[in-house]
């Protein structure tokens, strides 16, 4: 499908180029696209399907051909009858309220005869066992399932290849493993690529793997299925116990059970639990009513409330954040506005507002979805140091491997917090299946 | 034959037409024909909640009161029997007309909108819109993703709100959380542009281009799409008629 000789992209205005000197061919099959967080993974798939260049005025230099044809010599929405993509954020992807309607959006897109739609849709859905879906308001579905109606979208109109953008980044581990197997056994006419920082998701799912470093291809062979990284458990240090307890929640949907912790200073606590659980809902209320919380929602960006790093830190108190800033390492960056700063910069500056507001448990929500290893590995550290410091450190997570950094572990199902428990709940598959969480390997 | 079969863009025209026309009438009797004629149409030919409707009229019912107050109150001077006086003002029969006119025709103004808005589905008018009116399907597709932004829009201020109390933010009141938007824009405005460039590259790898599309929900024009046009325009002559009279 794709073939190109010494290719390289740049960005207008960037002296650097996203991708350097790529030389693949890309055969009829499965394939897997690993690589770090800003290694040119994405770009490369926005130039399979084309919305690159022209979308970004980007620099293409070297050859770049599609289907055997120079990707220039393609009209704008050409090859995407040919080439299907699903994208990583489940929330903004549709354009539609319904699944039916979602689904014609992209016939109405190729011009497909009025009286061939419904036939085609009832085929998809059918084909997909999807069909219960059919009429249902794609706001309401999980992200799982919008994942599979993304899925049947790009598949409706019938590409020869369907290209996977880190899907399962925001789905746990039962949801994300139910996923796969739905898309190995659907997909059997259809050429897939996917990118996936945490392949160890898609068992033997792939037949080639391909792995991206700072824009160059590192590595080109067939997929050898590999376990997932490794976490230490943190070294803690308990001191006396705290009792924390939260009171009952009830919501529209569903209701929270009044739960309590025991918190010690320098512990590290999972909580542990399916997508819609009640994780994040607890979470925010542990916060809400206990001042020594100090929350680090999923997009730390949301706490910000100034225009610049030193104001943020210095937001609501009078002490003194020097040293604060040279302890985060964010001391270049005091002057730069907190929403431009990365991922990694924005949680260390979270960290520092929530530090010096007086907050001895930080309590993190999801820290890891979406993240690649090297800031997987941050993050650890991170932790580790705040325990070090005497800090506690709280998180909500699906991630089973980063959970292991953990001592002490907490189980949410159904609005009911059960816990706590020691690494020895890892040896009680039946206790973490019924969570939503499974444990052995494919 | 009902209003919410009729074609919106059709509807929207008449309904458009008769303001216009409702706006060049200096007489009392031209806007309350039209307003208990529209009534009357909405009775026979939709099924309207008039719950609803009883809802949405209380505002501008408000407004109109407001109109009659002011104008027979501070109206200007003017010729003329008086027919009594108010507050130490002398309120002569044409202030009376003239308070009269512009009260009703807010009132005709807004039953007119809501026979529209009420009877008219939001995505159906904008098909209408393309279809009839050929509007571009990059604005009417745009209208759309917007439908489905708004809920995701107000979950992602809840959030910010929410953090933000989290830090410190005084936000007891409603004043609070008024004063507080300033400082919300920012991040709301930067996660608004992110999600809408996402949505965008999603929609054009799903092949849309804003052209050479074919339409599945087709919406026609019938012949009692004119009929009910006339009737409405029909209604406007006899009001005209009886004012000019």
């Amino acid at each position: 499908m794709v073939e190109t000789e010494r290719l390289a992209f740049r960005f207008p205005g960037e002296e650097r180029d996203v991708l350097t000197d790529i030389t693949l061919r890309l055969k009829d099959g499965r394939t897997l696209i690993t690589g770090a967080s800003g290694s040119g993974k994405s770009t490369l798939f926005a130039l399979f399907n084309r919305l690159y260049p022209d979308n970004c005025d980007g620099i293409v230099t070297g050859r770049l051909h599609l289907f055997g044809r120079s990707y220039a010599t393609y009209r704008p929405g050409e090859v995407n009858r040919r080439v299907g993509t699903v994208f990583q954020d489940p929330d903004s992807q549709f354009v539609m309220q319904t699944v039916e309607e979602e689904l014609i959006f992209t016939l109405e897109n190729f011009s497909v005869a009025r009286s061939e739609m419904m036939d085609r849709v009832s085929a998809i859905l059918h084909e997909l066992h999807l069909s219960d879906y059919r009429h249902r308001t794609i706001h309401d579905l999980s992200g799982g399932e919008k994942q599979q109606i993304a899925v049947a979208c790009a598949l409706i109109g019938c590409p020869e290849w369907l290209l996977l953008d880190e899907p399962l980044s925001h789905l746990d581990p039962a949801t994300a493993r139910r996923f796969v197997r739905w898309l190995d056994k659907s997909a059997r006419n259809v050429n897939i690529v996917v990118i996936e920082h945490r392949p160890y998701m898609w068992g033997d799912f792939f037949d080639r793997h391909l792995e991206l470093v700072n824009g160059r291809i590192a590595g080109d062979g067939s997929f050898v299925v590999q376990p997932d990284y490794t976490f230490t458990p943190i070294e803690t240090t308990r001191g006396t116990n705290i009792l924390f307890q939260i009171p009952k929640v009830n919501h529209k949907k569903f209701q929270l059970a009044a739960s309590k912790i025991a918190v010690g200073p320098g512990d590290v606590i999972a909580i542990l639990g399916r997508n819609g659980s009640g994780k994040s809902t607890w979470l925010k209320s542990l916060a809400r009513h206990h001042r020594e919380v100090g929350l680090v929602p999923q997009s730390p960006a949301h706490l910000f409330v100034t225009s610049d790093v030193s104001r943020e830190l210095a937001y609501g108190h009078n002490r003194s954040i020097e040293d604060m800033l040279a302890r985060l390492g964010l001391e270049r960056l005091r002057d730069a506005h907190p929403l431009s700063l990365s991922h990694g910069q924005k949680r260390r500056l979270a960290i520092g507002v929530m530090l010096l507001s007086g907050k001895q448990l930080l309590a993190f929500d999801e820290p890891t979805a979406g993240q690649d290893e090297a800031s997987l590995r941050a993050l650890h550290a991170l932790m580790a140091e705040r325990v070090r410091a005497g800090q506690t450190v709280l998180f909500v997570t699906h991630d089973l491997s980063f959970a292991r950094a953990a001592s002490t572990y907490y189980l949410m199902g159904d609005g009911n917090l059960s816990g706590p428990y020691d690494a020895s709940i890892w040896d009680d598959s039946d206790l973490l299946r019924a969570h939503g969480l499974l444990t052995e390997a494919f | 034959m009902t209003f919410h079969e009729m074609n919106p863009t059709i509807k929207f025209l008449t309904v458009t037409c008769l303001m216009f026309g409702l706006a060049f009438m200096y007489n009392p009797w031209t806007p309350l024909v039209v307003f208990f004629g529209t009534l009357v149409l909405q009775f026979i030919f939709s099924d309207v909640s008039w719950k609803r409707w009883g809802l949405f009229m209380i505002p501008f019912l408000l407004t109109a009161l407001g109109t009659l107050w002011t104008t027979l109150v501070f109206g200007r001077e003017a010729s003329g029997q008086v027919v009594f006086s108010l507050f130490g003002n002398d309120v002569t029969e044409e202030n009376v007309l003239w308070a009269a006119t512009l009260s009703l025709r807010v009132l005709a103004f807004t039953v007119l909108s809501l026979l529209f808005t009420l009877t008219t589905d939001p995505k159906r008018f904008v098909y209408s819109l393309m279809q009839q009116a050929r509007l571009s399907p990059n604005i009417a597709y745009s209208v759309f993703v917007g439908f489905r932004f708004f809920p995701i829009l107000k979950i992602e201020l809840m959030q910010l709100y929410e953090t933000h109390a989290l830090r410190g933010v005084r936000l007891d009141t409603r004043i609070d959380h008024v004063r507080h938007i300033p400082k919300l824009l920012i991040p709301l405005l930067a996660g608004a542009i992110r999600q809408a460039e996402r949505i965008a590259f999603s929609m054009e790898a799903r092949g849309f281009t804003g052209e050479h599309r074919s339409t599945y929900e087709v919406i026609p024009v019938t012949r009692n799409d004119f009929l009910l046009a006339s009737l409405l325009f029909t209604l406007f002559g006899v009001s005209v008629w009886i004012g000019v009279r």
